[in-house]
């Protein structure tokens, strides 16, 4: 095997199944053509340092091969803004998670070596960054995927504009992008795709027997959450469905939290010390502030989007 | 728009490579060759392997596609050249 033959072997390894073939054998066509010409010029056949210095003009193999690859990045660039702003959030919502999780361990056992406790800290924090950070992409990745096939952007049309006021709010960004992630890291956590006791910190929550019957429920209102915060999030504008929507979802949170609030001990906080597990109970003395607030919060943010919503209508 | 204007004759890559870089534009191949693809792949081209002198080619054509694809890039080049000139002429 040549030189050319080489290259070209190379290079196809790394290009896509379908183009395989005849991309290696036009390559090697124009290998052999420009061997061909430079050596018709210098009147002789190429030496092989000459033939390997066409070869690395030609560049390597990996580089002339990802030419032909259709998709060359993992996040395109028109969602990049928003893969940036999320993975944020993600980052500083799992550092929450974390300190929280490391103060009440520390709390709990306060001989523990502070030092050996912040080195830990950072790599739990840094462990769940990169797992949030790999999901964040696969969910990107497919994303971009989707647009792709389906030419969502060149399939745009003006009707789809929303109908909104001359004043209409523009929704946050930061604040829709707050709320996808916990809401998507809340779902996460509540169905174990990521463990509820997050790596070898040894605070975790146990749920009582009654949650799975509870839990297709909530994952339902949590899938709709975080199907409005992501349209929220692509399309930061106010309209009269999206605030429909959000004060519906309302409701089936509240009664979720009514029901939770009527179960004897719905979740205890466990910990391993060095004595054993110790257990603590979350019953109603906690659950019942949780609903009051939550429930207050509601009203209030009800009322302002009710206006909002008034003030659509007579535009 | 010049890989279009030089196929109005057949070439296969190298030759298409070599006719464009003796009017003065060089191409590289990591370039010109996922281009031709692209430019297939949107039905502005057409390609068959054929035997020449003794060595199997790609040989690339333009179709009608490129044809009409070809004169609107022809037509807006010129209108934005003369827009250049204008301004080039108004510019102090």
């Amino acid at each position: 095997m040549n030189w050319l033959e080489r290259y070209t072997f190379a290079v196809k390894a790394h290009l896509p199944t379908d183009v395989r073939q005849d991309v290696a054998d036009e390559l090697l066509s124009d290998l052999l053509d420009e061997r061909d010409h430079r050596a018709e010029s210098l009147g002789r056949e190429l030496t092989d340092d000459e033939t390997k210095a066409l070869l690395k003009e030609r560049g390597h193999p990996l580089l002339v091969a990802a030419n032909y690859q259709p998709r060359r990045a993992l996040v395109s660039e028109e969602l990049y803004p928003l893969f940036l702003l999320l993975l944020r959030w993600v980052i500083v919502a799992i550092a929450v998670v974390q300190i929280g999780l490391a103060a009440i361990s520390v709390l709990n056992q306060p001989e523990q070596n502070i030092g050996q406790s912040i080195i830990h800290l950072s790599w739990n924090t840094l462990h769940a960054s990169l797992y949030g950070f790999a999901w964040l992409t696969l969910i990107f990745y497919l994303f971009g995927e989707y647009i792709n096939l389906t030419d969502f952007f060149k399939n745009w049309k003006p009707e789809s504009l929303p109908r909104v006021t001359p004043q209409g709010e523009y929704i946050s960004r930061t604040g829709s992008a707050i709320e996808t992630v916990v809401t998507v890291y809340f779902f996460a956590w509540l169905n174990h795709i990521v463990p509820q006791s997050l790596f070898d910190n040894p605070v975790g929550l146990v749920f009582s027997e009654q949650w799975p019957s509870l839990l297709p429920w909530i994952n339902a209102v949590i899938i709709a959450s975080v199907t409005l915060s992501l349209s929220k999030l692509l399309f930061p504008y106010w309209t009269r469905r999206k605030i429909a929507l959000d004060l519906c979802l309302y409701i089936p949170a509240v009664i979720i939290l009514a029901i939770i609030y009527q179960w004897d001990n719905a979740i205890a906080l466990h910990m391993n010390t060095e004595e054993g597990i110790s257990q603590w109970d979350i019953g109603q003395g906690v659950i019942g502030p949780i609903l009051a607030g939550y429930i207050l919060v509601a009203s209030v943010d009800s009322v302002r989007k009710l206006r909002k919503f008034r003030a659509m209508k007579r535009e | 728009m010049a890989v279009l204007e030089a196929l109005a004759a057949p070439h296969y890559g190298y030759s298409l490579r070599r006719f464009l870089g003796e009017k003065g534009l060089e191409v590289d191949e990591g370039t010109l060759y996922p281009l031709l693809r692209r430019l297939e792949a949107q039905g502005l081209l057409s390609s068959v392997w054929e035997l020449q002198e003794g060595r199997k080619r790609r040989v690339y054509r333009r179709s009608g596609a490129g044809d009409a694809a070809h004169q609107s890039m022809l037509e807006e080049w010129q209108l934005l050249n003369q827009a250049l000139h204008r301004i080039a002429g108004n510019t102090p």
